[in-house]
């Protein structure tokens, strides 16, 4: 794709603004979400320095806390997980009761630095076990779910950057969009990866798909999601044009697994590097939800995660903007404490949660749940996900009030 | 009193308005003894091409033409009759032996087997899959394939989790067939639907152990809505569904032993109730036929209605006992529904874009491929994210899936050439090549897991992996495929290309609709391809663009306006650029 410097492409920042003054002297009513945004936003996307980035990781699935952080001098792991318990040598122990597992070689060793957080027995209270419903709540920071309107991270955005009119101030990498990213202002940037993210048609005809600064005046039917749709393209081909560059140019010496996580972990780090403004990053990664095979599948899982976590890590702290990146990871809910007949385990309630980055004081955070004591079958949460995403925003100087509806104290994990 | 004068000046100041000057003069043919409401209706070609926008999958060449010929009532009238039938492919159902597993193999090859077992289904699943697009391509019943897929997104059920061809289809089939004839037939098929059950658990419902969640799903989704109902009705509807299961091969079968026999009292009202009784409990309540009537409502006109029509139409639907029929009759010749609120304002669902761009362009595409490209948008059919459906409206749009969509339909029209952006660096390309398709199987063979069957008892809820709910979504897709190293396509490309097949060739000739229909000259080739493209009648300055565009190209290649389609070997790359340009418009998304 041609990177021309064509004018018409910085004048979109500009035409949403105009736009939105001639609605409004129309005395229209922007019923589409989106249309709000293309009218609300003014220039700003300047380059900002000492800016920091927060990238938030789904495991999707529900990640077994007990095969993840393994309690293997618990005697009641040996008696509930009788077919999926991992072996005692081959941990990378923490202490002289609990241990990762093998798969998570490079993370054990960061732990062992100082380097990761373990937030133990992280939920909420009155938990669900649905994968959609749970993870609404994990997405919204609220027990209603998706009828909060919007994600957690959206609101972090919208409030803390409203003048901001950069689209990829928040960005999805990977193929489907997590509500915590959602904001009826602040929709985020998404794209699968960055190579199918871009027009692949005739060049020629690429700049044809926006409307023109001329145009905008005689445009007689606004109609509100004709123009939202228009608004979109408008962020997809700023924004796509912008984020290509910083990958296509981004030279690493450290290694990436060719795997999808790798991958958007790679992406994500060029994006950090470029520095041009994202602050908000969401990359997903799947296979955690073990009913069966667990034992091949989950160290599958957790080996992606290491690898793709790790590179990260270690390729982000070349630049500066890296050492003041702030990761979270967590999944929708953790699993059962006793197996289930199929070499599985089934959904449960409490799970674990990861902090990472150079802002982070590393070491356990919380309690290891209680294997007896249990909350009808499942493990117990103590430490709300509240608390660890109010930290999070107020380290990235959000209002914790604002994003997450109560002023939530926080888990002390940065140091 | 004030509020019905007042809804009728709204209806008549909306009427003066769809009667403003965009709309060409009405064409309705004047009643000889003819209908009230086809008299007020506007019919016109802005208003026949909405109607098979939503009650079908677009109209194509001279089909707007032809109904213009006819009345509203003889052409919506025709939509419900519906056309031929065409039987589905056969489904295989499987043997209880291939669900069951046998301990004394080692495990290694029970994984192979069971992987195995899982792609001969997956096959299945998406064969008729196939068959289902090819109806909507087809077009012969638009009608009943537009209301499959609504009811296809209201009855959400996973295939990822049912994880059964045969229970799908069996589920699909009772849709379709019921589309556009019953509602209470549907609601009464969908409670003991085998793959429904598995779906939300049922067959662990058991009188001794009761599990919620068909109960409370068959409220809040299938039928009464949020908020008309207490935890306390789904604790005893569940009650009432005890016994409610299936066997293992997907056939409905009731379980006695498991039946809570007692007395329940749901809605204020009490019996020994079992599925049957809770479903026509349901379906007397004015809240179910509410709840119907503004899915519907909504999903047809892609705005909720108000709170007059709801009542309404409700009514109606009541006192046609969830007749299909009658009630979509009333509203697809309803003036209001032909009012410039509704007209051009629904976004497209990704099924709706490529099927629709597909018909549109007069271009023959196999039903394989719209699977795939649906599934990239977002809409994997026969596996939505969640029990809720798929987010309809601005939701199907990010900056992700708006390029992807035009991507998605240049790919069809042979105007990308993903091959030659992504050849592998300094390789030359050569006969040695490992042929696409390869490349993909060794991803699925090494990526993707296999997973047993699990037993009734221990089987709980579970989602697509890699699906999101709500806001926006992207494609559908298992994000665990590894990303082969070797292939620099990336794979939601690959994917798409290996759907096409390999030696693709479009199956579209532009040059000669165009010239076969009289058009000549840059302006009108380009007016009639908006005006056969777009859902839409495109804007002013859209049109200027496009002329620019395809002004330039065609003096680039140095040809002449005069005589331009009397070289296809040349016009037609530059047609099917236009073409491409125009279906990836945000006005392309529209219909």
């Amino acid at each position: 794709m041609k990177h021309s410097d064509d004018p018409r492409r910085t004048n979109a920042i500009n035409r949403r603004a105009f736009l939105g003054t001639s609605l409004g002297a129309l005395g229209l009513t922007l019923t589409a979400p989106g249309a709000k945004a293309g009218a609300l936003r003014l220039l700003g996307g300047r380059r900002r320095e000492g800016e920091r980035t927060l990238v938030i990781i789904q495991l999707n699935g529900g990640n077994d806390v007990l095969s993840t952080l393994v309690p293997y001098a618990d005697d009641e792991y040996h008696r509930v997980r009788k077919s999926t318990k991992i072996d005692h040598d081959t941990l990378f122990k923490v202490d002289d009761y609990r241990g990762f597992h093998p798969k998570l070689r490079k993370l054990s060793k960061r732990f062992a630095e100082g380097e990761i957080g373990v937030i133990q027995g992280a939920g909420y209270p009155g938990p669900n076990r649905s994968h959609f419903k749970s993870r609404e709540i994990w997405h919204t920071a609220d027990l209603r779910g998706r009828a909060r309107g919007d994600g957690w991270a959206g609101r972090l955005c919208a409030t803390k950057w409203p003048e901001e009119s950069l689209p990829e101030l928040s960005v999805h990498i990977g193929p489907s969009l997590p509500f915590s990213l959602h904001s009826a202002t602040h929709p985020p940037v998404a794209f699968n990866t960055p190579d199918s993210y871009q027009w692949l048609g005739d060049e020629g005809a690429e700049g044809s798909l926006e409307m023109k600064r001329q145009d905008e005046e005689e445009e007689r039917r606004p109609s509100s999601v004709l123009d939202h749709l228009r608004g979109v393209m408008s962020d997809a081909r700023g924004s796509s044009e912008r984020i290509l560059e910083a990958i296509r140019r981004y030279e690493t010496p450290v290694d990436f697994k060719g795997e999808t996580f790798s991958q958007a972990m790679l992406t994500a780090s060029a994006l950090i590097h470029s520095g041009h403004g994202s602050r908000v990053i969401s990359v997903t990664t799947g296979g955690f939800d073990t009913h069966a095979y667990q034992k091949g599948d989950h160290a599958t899982a957790l080996e992606k995660f290491d690898d793709g976590l790790d590179s990260f890590l270690r390729d982000v702290r070349r630049c500066e903007a890296g050492g003041r990146t702030l990761v979270v990871a967590f999944s929708e809910f953790g699993r059962r404490v006793q197996e289930n007949g199929s070499g599985g385990t089934d959904h449960g309630k409490a799970g674990l949660m990861f902090v990472a980055g150079d802002p982070v004081r590393g070491g356990l955070y919380g309690k290891y749940p209680s294997l007896t004591d249990l909350d009808d079958k499942d493990l117990r949460f103590n430490v709300d996900f509240r608390d660890v995403y109010a930290t999070a925003t107020r380290w990235m100087g959000g209002d914790v009030e604002a994003v997450l509806d109560r002023p939530w104290a926080g888990l002390d994990y940065l140091s | 009193m004030r509020l019905q004068l007042q809804a009728c000046l709204l209806s008549v100041c909306l009427s003066t308005l769809a009667a403003g000057p965009l709309a060409a003069a009405p064409h309705a043919t004047p009643g000889e003894g003819g209908d009230e409401v086809a008299q007020e209706l506007v019919w016109n070609r802005r208003t026949v091409e909405h109607l098979f926008n939503r009650a079908g999958f677009g109209a194509r060449g001279g089909q707007i033409s032809r109904a213009l010929k006819r009345t509203p009532e003889e052409v919506v009238d025709e939509l419900l009759e519906g056309g031929r039938h065409v039987a589905p492919p056969y489904a295989s159902q499987g043997t209880v032996e291939d669900t069951e597993v046998d301990r004394s193999q080692p495990r290694e090859k029970r994984r192979r087997e069971s992987a195995l077992l899982k792609r001969e289904d997956r096959y299945q699943m998406e064969a008729y899959t196939c068959w289902w697009i090819d109806r909507m391509l087809a077009h012969d019943d638009p009608l009943r394939d537009r209301m499959t897929l609504f009811w296809h997104g209201l009855f959400a059920t996973q295939y990822g989790m049912v994880k059964r061809s045969y229970d799908m289809i069996q589920q699909h089939q009772l849709i379709r067939d019921n589309a556009v004839e019953s509602y209470a037939t549907l609601l009464h098929g969908i409670a003991k639907d085998p793959a429904m059950v598995l779906f939300l658990d049922n067959q662990r419902n058991k009188k001794k152990a009761p599990n919620e969640n068909l109960a409370r799903e068959l409220m809040e989704l299938f039928s009464l809505g949020e908020g008309n109902y207490t935890e306390q009705d789904v604790k005893e509807v569940a009650r009432a569904l005890t016994g409610t299961s299936r066997d293992k091969i997907g056939n409905y079968r009731f379980d006695a032993k498991h039946h809570d026999k007692g007395r329940k009292t749901i809605l204020g009202e009490t019996g020994r109730y079992g599925a049957e009784e809770v479903v026509d409990l349901l379906l007397r309540q004015t809240a179910c036929a509410r709840y119907v009537t503004r899915r519907i409502i909504t999903y047809l006109e892609g705005v909720p209605p108000d709170e007059l029509r709801l009542v309404e139409y409700a009514a109606f639907l009541q006192r046609h006992e969830y007749e299909l029929k009658p009630f979509l009759r009333k509203l697809l010749l309803d003036p209001r529904f032909y009012r410039e609120e509704v007209l051009e304002a629904r976004v497209l669902g990704p099924v709706d874009y490529v099927v629709g761009s597909a018909r549109r362009l007069g271009m023959k595409i196999s039903p394989d491929y719209v699977r795939a490209a649906s599934a990239e948008l977002g809409q994997k059919l026969f596996d939505p994210p969640s029990v809720k459906g798929w987010d309809q409206g601005v939701a199907w749009i990010n900056t992700g899936s708006l390029l992807a969509r035009g991507n998605s339909v240049g790919l069809m029209l042979g105007t990308v050439d993903l091959e030659e952006t992504f050849r592998p660096k300094g390789k030359k390309r050569s006969a040695l090549d490992e042929p696409a398709d390869e490349r993909v199987e060794e991803e699925e063979r090494g990526g993707r897991r296999s997973r047993e069957e699990p037993s009734d008892d221990d089987y709980e809820e579970e989602d697509s992996m890699g699906g999101s709910m709500g806001g926006s979504m992207m494609g559908q897709v298992d994000d665990d495929e590894p990303q082969d190293d070797r292939d620099p396509m990336p794979k939601e490309l690959r994917r798409l290309v290996n759907a096409l097949g390999t030696d693709y060739q479009p199956e579209l000739n532009l040059c000669w609709s165009l010239s076969r229909g009289g058009v000549e000259g840059d302006e009108r080739i380009v007016a009639a391809l908006l005006d056969d493209l777009l859902a839409i009648e495109a804007p002013r300055d859209t049109r200027r663009r496009m002329l620019d565009y395809f002004r330039a190209a065609r003096e680039a290649a140095g040809l002449a306006e005069e005589g331009f389609l009397t070289e296809p070997d040349r016009a037609e790359p530059i047609l099917r650029q236009l073409a491409h340009l125009i279906l990836a418009l945000p006005e392309a998304q529209l219909g």
